[in-house]
């Protein structure tokens, strides 16, 4: 059995490592090289309660904090799992070797937004960059090992699957019947495969064997209004959401509170900025406005950013006040602003011709992060058996509003605990050289690290397996048509912008349905589209867009990123998780309760 | 401003290879190479300076911020990554793009890197030893952790060439700090990779330093990991860069 990971980076690194520790083989699939990835862009830091700046953090306090900040929508048994395991996720990157700000062999730990202690460990702010190149010298021990394949310019095309049989070979169920039955988890339909697209050549070859996916966000849908990149285009979750994938919480999006327009993107601010003294203000009487200070004399501009974003647009509303909201650095110290934020300072000083350490800075407030997207267990199972999510695409740690120096966290943890479930499952699997129940750290477990590949039996050489290449004609490996996911882009931010209402909803949806109908009509599966059987990408992607704003419609209250002026109170009654999926060819929303268990102290 | 655009392409499946020669306008002083080429390329409808349609475009790209690495090429000979070079720096108004040429081409301006990663393997970058924080922040292992594997310092090297045994900066920086950190038994392959695929080559010509996108300060991390390796030098280097 060989695993197949789609996306290459910390989600699918992490997965990757992980698998290749217990001795699974597997392929890592990725359109470019993990260089590429959007993880390589995270800035400010990695947050787990480490406590090294005698503050007494722990992880409840951890909890606590990343509870609050997702407006208690998180399950709390996922959160707690990833505020119990981030010690150990964090002293796992110290001894690969991530380079974080140090003093007294102790990673030094700062503020992050919706904190209230100091716990995000960090570089610069370029984390993100040195933990992917320390990940992916890891990750090549296990290519030379041979465990590990990387097919690095390859386009995810679409999931294989089949009905499950029952011991005769017989299919359990009717097609008409799997069809209905995707809600139930691992029901029916069991992912067998994945098929792929050599961008190099245009030749797609089918792979057996579990799927996992980490294919990031979808910040696709919105061309050109994120701070993301490129490749995550939100395709895959499009096609696997069409193959009969639950999703959950679309509707939450995280809108960061400083961000910089750029040719093609939004550019971020780090929340470094913040964290290590940056203030927001406006203009109002010709007097600088610390909007943020006066309403939140605690955290100022440091709270979860879900409330910055907020505030920063009722201020801009308001009469009284004029020109852009502004963030001053010019109160950090120097030598802090040298040593922790040098690159952001050239960054800023590139883009829009002002030092800030002299001059504060026009910031507005930009598409970030999806706390929503493929629904998965705690084991990150999805909805079809055999395949697994990890990272931003999947909804599982963040609520309705993810905390900085979180993401990291959730997408290492992620692709760790799928190859872990999946190790749990396979019959071939060996103990892993960081087993389950050690506590990395542990001296045996040092030593067993460095013997990996020789405890296994490995001799190191690269693998010179080649695929075998079939050459399919698919119309789902036709790329999206970018004129259209502009119309839609613009269609999206006109409806769920961070102040939403019924209305301006409701008219993004009748846009969207009349685009689907129109590709129905017209586009490349017209006239013999049958339901259940994506064919089209720029359907897939249309029909995503419709269950994202579906799911923002039907969430008749205000929880974290999702503020509806109509509904402007959180309900209780909406202390629920959204569900998504496709049901007889149409998108249908529904809530799931979540798990009991009380925000303690 | 109206700009001319001279763009190499070519398609490796139908033998060709020509320049093709389109008008691009904008006043904007902050639009860069990589968003033209976007813009152009996403319109269907976009014609050359002979009336034909201009077509999709072959190139990579993912951050458009300077921090990924996958736009590099040539760019009036220069290798540079396009999102990082703005139009409005060439005042002549001409701009000639071609794919980097020390690579095999795919297509238009896309090429394959993978060598750059074959050559990580075949140094065996990767850590035999884990290691814990040192008493202060490591500076220099910040640089060399900042590497976009773009390929810029191999395609101006002077030095480097495909299937020849020198690999080159991109393979050095992640060496450099292996041989840098780890202990003299674990670091005992890499350190004669090291001196095999890349103190030997090298012809300390700097065009690697001078080319760098990310800024990296490639002579340092030559000259400590030589002094490390070559001279036994080691744990000076932090002092010496501090």
């Amino acid at each position: 059995m060989k695993v197949n990971i789609i996306g290459a980076g910390l989600a699918g690194l992490s997965c990757a490592i992980t698998l290749s520790e217990y001795g699974i083989e597997n392929r890592l699939i990725s359109l470019l090289p993990s260089e590429r990835a959007q993880s390589s862009l995270a800035e400010g830091g990695i947050n787990g309660a480490l406590d090294t700046m005698g503050e007494n953090d722990t992880p409840q306090d951890h909890f606590q904090d990343t509870m609050k900040g997702g407006a208690c929508l998180n399950d709390p048994e996922a959160v707690r799992v990833l505020t119990d395991r981030a010690p150990e996720i964090l002293s796992w990157l110290i001894r690969i070797g991530v380079p974080f700000q140090a003093r007294d062999r102790q990673p030094v730990l700062r503020k992050f937004g919706g904190q209230k202690k100091k716990r995000t460990a960090y570089a610069k702010s370029s984390t993100g960059k040195l933990i992917m190149s320390a990940m992916i010298s890891e990750c090549r021990r296990w290519e030379c090992a041979g465990l590990t394949q990387r097919f690095s310019h390859h386009r995810f095309v679409r999931l294989l699957t089949e009905p499950i049989t029952d011991r005769w070979g017989n299919s359990a169920v009717s097609r008409a019947d799997l069809l209905k039955s995707v809600d139930s988890r691992n029901a029916n339909i069991a992912v067998t495969g994945v098929r792929i697209l050599d961008t190099y050549t245009g030749s797609m070859t089918d792979f057996e064997g579990p799927v996992v996916l980490c294919s990031g966000g979808m910040g696709g849908l919105f061309p050109g209004q994120t701070t993301g990149t490129t490749l995550n285009s939100g395709s895959v979750t499009a096609t696997v959401f069409a193959q009969g994938v639950r999703l959950g919480n679309l509707e939450m999006i995280q809108y960061h509170p400083t961000t910089m327009k750029i040719p093609g993107k939004r550019c971020l601010v780090s929340e470094a900025a913040r964290g290590e003294g940056g203030r927001l203000f406006i203009m109002r009487d010709g007097r600088p406005w610390y909007f943020m200070d006066e309403k939140y004399p605690e955290m100022g501009s440091l709270m979860p950013r879900d409330v910055v974003s907020r505030e920063e647009y009722m201020v801009r509303e308001r009469e009284d006040t004029e020109g852009s909201v502004c963030l001053d650095m010019t109160g950090i110290p120097k030598k802090a602003f040298l040593e922790k934020l040098s690159d952001l300072r050239d960054e800023i000083m590139y883009y829009l011709n002002l030092d800030p350490m002299k001059d504060p800075i026009p910031v507005e407030p930009g598409i970030h992060y999806f706390m929503g997207g493929i629904d998965v267990d705690d084991h990150h199972r999805a909805s079809l058996k055999d395949l697994y999510a990890a990272g931003e695409c999947c909804c599982r740690y963040h609520g309705a509003n993810r905390l900085g120096g979180n993401s990291m966290l959730g997408a290492l943890l992620g692709g760790r605990i799928a190859a872990e479930s999946i190790a749990a499952e396979s019959s071939t699997a060996k103990t892993s050289t960081h087993a389950a129940g050690q506590r990395p750290g542990h001296a045996a477990s040092q030593a067993e690290g460095r013997t990996g590949a020789r405890r296994f039996g490995i001799s190191v050489s690269i693998s010179d397996e080649k695929p075998e290449k079939l050459v399919i004609l698919d119309p789902l490996g036709k790329k999206e048509d970018p004129a259209l996911a502009e119309q839609v882009g613009e269609i999206l931010q006109k409806g769920l912008g961070i102040i939403r209402d019924q209305q301006g909803m409701t008219e993004a949806e009748e846009k969207i349905k009349a685009l689907i109908q129109q590709d129905l009509k017209t586009g490349p599966a017209a006239g013999n589209y049958e339901i259940g059987v994506p064919a089209d990408i720029n359907l897939c992607r249309l029909q995503l867009a419709d269950a994202i704003v579906l799911s923002a419609l039907e969430r008749r209250e205000s929880r974290g990123a999702h503020t509806r002026s109509d509904f402007p109170e959180k309900s209780d009654e909406y202390k629920k998780m959204t569900i998504a999926e496709m049901k007889n060819g149409k998108v249908q929303v529904s809530f799931r309760p979540l798990r009991e268990e009380a925000v303690k102290g | 401003m109206k700009y001319q655009i001279d763009i190499l392409r070519s398609d490796k499946t139908a033998h060709i290879s020509y320049f093709q020669t389109f008008f691009y306008e904008t006043d904007d002083p902050s639009e860069n190479i990589l968003h033209m080429l976007q813009t152009v390329s996403d319109d269907p409808a976009y014609k050359d300076r002979d009336g034909n349609l201009l077509g999709e475009i072959g190139f990579e790209c993912s951050c458009l911020q300077k921090r990924c690495g996958a736009c590099a090429m040539r760019i009036n000979g220069e290798a540079k990554l396009a999102c990082g070079a703005r139009l409005s720096y060439y005042k002549k108004g001409r701009i000639r793009l071609e794919p980097l040429k020390k690579f095999p081409v795919v297509r238009d301006l896309i090429v394959d890197r993978s060598v750059m990663q074959d050559s990580l393997k075949k140094v065996e970058a990767f850590r035999q030893q884990e290691i814990s924080l040192p008493k202060e922040t490591d500076f220099l292992a910040q640089e060399a952790s900042r590497c976009l594997q773009c390929g810029c310092c191999l395609e101006v090297c002077p030095n480097y060439l495909e299937g020849e045994s020198f690999l080159g900066a991109a393979a050095m920086v992640p060496s450099a700090r292996l041989v840098l950190e780890e202990s003299p038994e674990a670091a005992e392959k890499v350190s004669k990779s090291y001196r095999k695929f890349l103190y030997e080559g090298c012809g300390k010509s700097s065009a690697c330093q001078d080319v760098c996108p990310a800024h990296l300060p490639l002579d340092k991390l030559w000259a400590h990991a030589n002094a490390a390796e070559v001279w036994h030098r080691k744990g000076r280097h932090k002092k010496a860069y501090e």
